[in-house]
Formats: structure tokens, C-alpha cells, sequence
């Protein structure tokens, strides 16, 4: 899996998500991003979908399917490069 | 029976005045201002940095208020807020159309923001507070109507303390006055000194 | 303390204009949301059946005069409310309550091709200046105020004015709110993904969303002395009421309701009312997972397995936002009046296997209602109305 993909989307959910006092170093790969992990919520699920169609084109028409893919940057980049057009 | 004032702050022009004292002076520039006397106030608290500047400014006015006083009613029921602007959630309504005027997809998180009472949700998230919650909007602030309304609800035995007053946010344009006031306590501050400090 | 009376009601939504037209609607549970294509989108929407220049029309306003959508079914609705009110030596108030105030004009100037000559879309676009011209064209008001709670906006309002009366400030209250549909909104729930590309199913176990509608609803308030004063007589009694915040999410409802809880839990204290003696809620039952899963868990929570019958309207209406609470007190209102509750249309499989959730308008000996209405940023507010005796 691509290491630029990975870093990429870690400065995107920095910047679109507004995780203020975090770093792409801070966010580990296999680390989940809901729950205790980096605290994300229900409307951060729906901009990372937002964040998926803005910068790959790629549309999620129900919620329900993120949480298999937003679990960590693994899966999220995982589901970018399968699907990417 | 007159609501007595436990304490008041200020937020303007890059300064923060709690009790008529100047807490924290910093940038004059919204952006900056907020973040500023975030870290001035000791806050960790990474969801602050997900609000819009509304919300930013009444969080961190009302945590200046709260750390002003000995109890700071964590997890207390009987507190009830009531707040009022003139420009609604003006701020971010504009960042909302830009989105749809520019045809791009519109973020949740932004229209989130765009109703003036989601300020109250985030103050009542951070301080556990299940009680009344209201939103008015007017064209100036009245410390007189505010204090009115917070003896109703004492009167009413709704709550037994009333904090909030008037946050406006447009443009870079932020002022924040903001009242905690309590039944059956003491009163720290006059209204006269809250009606003089109010009308600057 | 004194007791507060409704004594006039006004309502206009995707069912109809007034409220004859709206409980034949409710009545044959014939709803107003509609498949249309809106904004250049096919969506389930609930429209006033009214076009701008037929309400100005009703209204008598000049055509050339620019108003808001959401005024003009404001004034509409208010005005039936209001009927022929006079000023009679009355101290009396105004509380309006909206969301989308005159955005449904501010928004056409964004893409209208001459931007410099429809700068006057922006004049309406407060809402305190839509209270401002409802208030004006109504009568005269001492006190005049504007709510905005997101969708217990025009529910707070209700309760705003009960409280006036009660403690003696005001004789008598026009209380209500008022929302047009509009991109901006429409947009903003889409993104949200709460947005049901299907006739919403409130209760349903397969339901996908809201629909949003448009509306505005007003009641008058008024003490016995008050009535005595004015001639009106009692439509029901405003017998309790109550506002708490949930504390959880700005958007989500906790999954035990816990602010819904507390909302009708003080709101029957407020009444002196046992659990037993509510003969109807009608829910807020927006249709979205996470609003009826947690109003479901709130209402178990606060009256045990014998749960009251309740239905959600908005299947009838859709989410109106600022004004569902006025709109659902009238509902309530009707249901006291006319001994009915009305149907949860459009719910095939309950997710509650209770049978309190009514699936067809029946005859019921309703004598007191509770109305719920949950916003964004956790407010909560129930109201209860009783039969005025």
C-alpha cells in the first residue's frame, strides 16, 4: 500500500477534521480512528466521505459502509486504491 | 426575587475581562483571539478546535466564568443557559452558501453550525448540564431582559443558576457579555457595575 | 399562578391551508409529502400547496412587494390563529420562532445573474425581521420576541409564552413559528446523510430518513381573566411544559434519550399529571434511525411497558424544523378536540412490538396529549395540552 497515499490522508483528516494539535506522525496506521482511538465522531465519519469524493472521487451513499472502511488508515487507504478510478 | 450576579465576563477586541479584571489581552484578529485564550485558560479540550468562532467564543466565555467562580458546577442540573445574539449564525451561513454558490459538496460539520443554539449543545456537552436551554435573537443586548428572564426561571424553580448574556460573531467582528447569576445566593456584583461594564 | 388556555390555532402545511383543511387531511391520512423535483432535484418533500404569488394574493399584498416565503405562511398561519383578536386594554405579546427566516430569498440572489439589482433579497432575510413584519400586519404587540432552537424552536415558543401567562407578564400570547424549504437546508441535511431518498417511515424498522417540509403554525394563549376580557373561549388548556438539553452530540440523540427524558418527565411534573393519564404523545418521529431509537428508548424509560398510544406526523408533513412543534400542537389540540389519535402513516414494521404505536386514526377518549420536539444541540421540549373542560 502506498506510504504517500497513507500520509496524504492523514493531512487531509488533519485539515478537514480539525484535529488541531495533531501531527501525520501522531496517527498511526493501524490505529482506530473512532471510539477511543482518535476520538473521531459520527460527523467526522460523514466529512471523511466528503474528503473521499472531494480528493478521490469516490462517493459512499450510506453511512453504514464507513465503519468497516474508516476503522484505521489501513482500511481507508485499502478502499481508496481498490476502488480509485 | 432579583437573580444575584456571581460574575461576569467580557470578550472583546482582543482582550478577556472577568469581574471588570483583564484575564487574558491577545490578538484582536478572531482567528487568533480564540485559540489564544484557549490555551490561556489551561482547556484540553481537542473538540474546541471542530466549533465555529460562535461557538468558540461562548465556550470559552463561559469557561472563563466558571474557573471565576468556586463552584463550577460540573454535572449540575440546576443550571440553565439562555444566550442572545443579533447576527444568529450569520458567520457560518456564509460558509455554508459559499459552498453551494461554488457547487462544491457542502460539509456536515460547517451546517452543523449554522443554527445559533448549537453553541448551548457544546457548553452543555462539555459541563454535563441537562437543563433548560433557550435562544433569542435581538438586535442589541438588554443585561436588564436577561436578568429578567433568569429570575423567571428561578421563580418558575426551573433552575436555581442562569448563565449565557450575548455573543455575536460576523465577519471577525466577536463580542461576547456573559452573566452567571443564582438564586438564593449572595450577590458578588451590582447590576449597576454588570450595566456599566456592559454598555462599553 | 395562573392557567393558560389556548383559545385560537392556525396552521399551514403540505396538508393544507387552516385547520378544517388540515384535519380532513389527518382525518383520511392523506399525507402532503410529494416526489418533486426541487432545486434541480428529485427529492420527498412537503410543500405548502401555495405558490408565492398565491399566498400574497390570499394575503392581499401588493405583487411587486418582495416578501419571504417563510413570512408569508407565517402571516397566513398567524393571522387564522389571531382570527379577530382586538387590542381590548390586553397586555400582549408575540413570540415567533424560526430557522431559515428569509433565506429562501437571500439565497436567490446567489444565483441570480444580476447580483447589484437584487441586493433587496437580503431585506428579509433576519428573523427577527420576519417576526417584525408578522408581528405588524397581526396587531399590537407589547413584547415581541424571536425563538431559534432548531426544531423545538417554535415548541420553546409555545412554552415561552405559557410561562409569560403563567407568571402573570402577559394576558395573552401569539405564540407559533414559521420555515420555508429552502436549498440551504435541503442541502445541509443531504450532507448530513439523514435524508431519506424515499417517503420517510417514522418507526419503521427499515426507515432511511427524514423528509423536510415547510409550514408555520400559531396558537394564542391566554389567562381565564384574560378570556373573560376578550370573549374567546378555551380550545384546550397548555397544561405543562418543559425544556432540558441532552448533553451528548451536537446532531445525535443519546441512545437512552436521556434529554427527552427528562423533557417529558418535568413536563408532567409540571402538569401534576401521573404517566398513566396521557392518553396520546405525539413524537417528534423525524424517521431518522437515530431519533426514533432513542425517542422509543426515552418514552419506554418514562412510562414503563404501558407505554400511551403515540405517532409520529411527519409522514404527513415532514420535518418543518422551526415550526413542528406548533404545527404538532395543533395536532394535538385537534386530537383533544375531536377524541382522536392520529396514524403513524407509512410504517409497515414497527420497530416497537408494543401495539402503542397507532397505525390507523381511531376514535380515542383523548384528554390530555404530550407533544415532543427535539432540536439540534440536544434541546429538548415536551409540552402537554389537555381538553379544555
Amino acid at each position: 500500500m502506498s506510504e504517500s497515499l497513507k500520509r496524504e490522508l492523514k493531512e487531509h483528516l488533519i485539515a478537514q477534521l480539525n484535529l488541531a494539535d495533531l501531527t501525520p506522525e501522531d496517527i498511526a496506521d493501524d490505529q482506530p480512528l473512532f471510539g477511543n482511538g482518535l476520538g473521531l465522531d459520527s460527523i467526522d465519519a460523514l466529512e471523511i466521505i466528503v474528503i473521499l469524493d472531494n480528493e478521490y472521487g469516490l462517493t459512499l451513499k450510506n453511512p453504514e459502509e464507513g465503519k468497516e472502511i474508516f476503522h484505521t488508515i489501513n482500511s481507508l487507504a485499502a478502499y481508496i486504491e481498490k476502488n480509485k478510478a | 426575587m432579583q437573580p444575584a450576579i456571581l460574575a461576569y465576563c467580557v470578550l472583546k477586541g482582543g482582550r478577556a475581562k472577568v469581574n471588570g479584571q483583564t484575564y487574558f489581552a491577545g490578538s484582536q484578529v478572531v482567528d487568533q483571539f480564540l485559540p489564544e485564550l484557549y490555551a490561556a485558560l489551561g482547556l484540553n479540550y481537542p473538540k474546541f478546535f471542530k466549533m465555529d468562532n460562535l461557538a468558540k467564543l461562548a465556550f470559552l466565555a463561559t469557561e472563563a466564568l466558571l474557573q471565576s467562580v468556586p463552584n463550577p458546577l460540573h454535572a449540575n442540573d440546576n443550571v440553565a443557559q439562555f444566550f442572545m445574539n443579533s447576527d444568529s449564525s450569520l458567520d457560518t451561513d456564509l460558509v455554508h452558501q459559499a459552498m453551494i454558490n461554488e457547487h462544491r459538496n457542502v460539509s456536515p460539520s460547517v451546517f452543523v453550525y449554522t443554527l445559533p443554539n448549537i453553541l448551548m449543545g457544546e457548553i452543555a456537552i462539555k459541563n454535563k448540564w441537562h437543563g433548560e436551554n433557550l435562544f433569542i435573537l435581538a438586535p442589541d443586548f438588554n443585561v436588564i431582559d436577561w436578568l429578567n428572564e433568569a429570575r423567571l426561571l428561578f421563580d418558575l424553580q426551573k433552575a436555581t443558576y442562569c448563565i449565557g448574556g450575548w455573543v455575536n460573531c460576523l465577519n471577525g467582528n466577536y463580542e461576547a457579555k456573559l452573566v452567571l447569576a443564582a438564586a438564593n445566593q449572595p450577590a458578588q456584583i451590582t447590576i449597576e457595575t454588570l450595566k456599566d461594564e456592559f454598555a462599553v | 399562578m395562573k392557567q393558560v388556555f389556548v383559545t385560537g390555532i392556525g396552521i399551514v402545511s403540505s396538508l393544507g391551508i387552516g385547520r378544517v383543511a388540515t384535519f380532513k387531511q389527518l382525518a383520511a391520512e392523506e399525507s402532503g409529502i410529494a416526489k418533486t423535483t426541487l432545486f434541480g432535484k428529485e427529492i420527498f418533500v412537503g410543500q405548502v400547496p401555495l405558490t408565492n404569488k398565491e399566498l400574497q394574493r390570499q394575503l392581499a399584498i401588493p405583487q411587486e412587494e418582495v416578501v419571504s416565503r417563510t413570512a408569508l405562511l407565517g402571516l397566513l398561519a398567524a393571522k387564522e390563529a389571531w382570527g379577530s383578536n382586538r387590542e381590548g386594554g390586553l397586555r400582549t405579546a408575540f413570540i415567533n420562532s424560526s430557522t431559515v427566516g428569509g433565506m429562501d430569498l437571500s439565497e436567490q440572489y446567489f444565483s441570480s445573474e444580476n447580483k447589484e439589482a437584487n441586493a433587496n433579497l437580503f431585506l428579509m432575510h433576519d428573523l427577527g425581521t420576519i417576526t417584525n413584519y408578522i408581528a405588524r400586519s397581526v396587531g399590537d404587540f407589547g413584547y415581541v420576541s424571536t425563538i431559534s432552537t432548531a426544531c423545538s424552536s417554535a415548541a420553546n415558543a409555545i412554552m415561552h409564552g405559557g410561562q409569560l401567562i403563567e407568571n402573570g407578564h402577559f394576558d395573552r400570547v401569539l405564540v407559533g413559528g414559521a420555515d420555508a424549504l429552502s436549498n440551504f437546508t435541503i442541502q445541509g441535511f443531504q450532507s448530513l446523510m439523514v435524508y431519506s431518498d424515499k417517503w420517510c417511515m417514522p418507526f419503521d424498522e427499515n426507515r432511511t430518513g427524514l423528509n423536510l417540509g415547510e409550514g408555520a403554525a400559531y396558537l394564542v394563549l391566554e389567562s381565564e381573566e384574560s378570556m373573560t376580557a376578550s370573549g374567546n373561549v378555551p380550545l384546550a388548556v397548555l397544561g405543562g411544559w418543559a425544556n432540558a438539553n441532552d448533553a451528548y452530540h451536537s446532531t445525535g440523540t443519546s441512545p437512552e434519550g436521556f434529554g427527552a427524558q427528562k423533557s417529558m418527565q418535568a413536563a408532567l411534573h409540571k402538569a401534576g399529571l401521573a404517566i398513566s393519564e396521557i392518553d396520546y404523545i405525539n413524537a417528534h418521529g423525524t424517521a431518522t434511525g437515530n431519533n426514533d431509537s432513542s425517542e422509543l428508548a426515552a418514552m419506554q424509560a418514562v412510562f414503563g411497558h404501558n407505554l400511551p398510544l403515540y405517532s409520529s406526523t411527519k409522514a404527513f408533513t415532514g420535518h418543518t424544523l422551526a415550526p413542528a412543534g406548533a404545527l404538532e400542537a395543533v395536532f394535538s389540540i385537534l386530537a383533544l378536540q375531536n377524541n382522536l389519535v392520529f396514524a403513524n402513516i407509512n410504517c409497515a414494521t414497527p420497530i416497537d412490538a408494543s401495539g402503542s404505536l397507532v397505525l390507523q386514526t381511531a376514535v380515542h377518549e383523548t384528554k390530555t396529549v404530550l407533544s415532543n420536539s427535539f432540536g439540534f444541540g440536544g434541546n429538548c421540549t415536551s409540552l402537554i395540552f389537555k381538553q379544555a373542560v
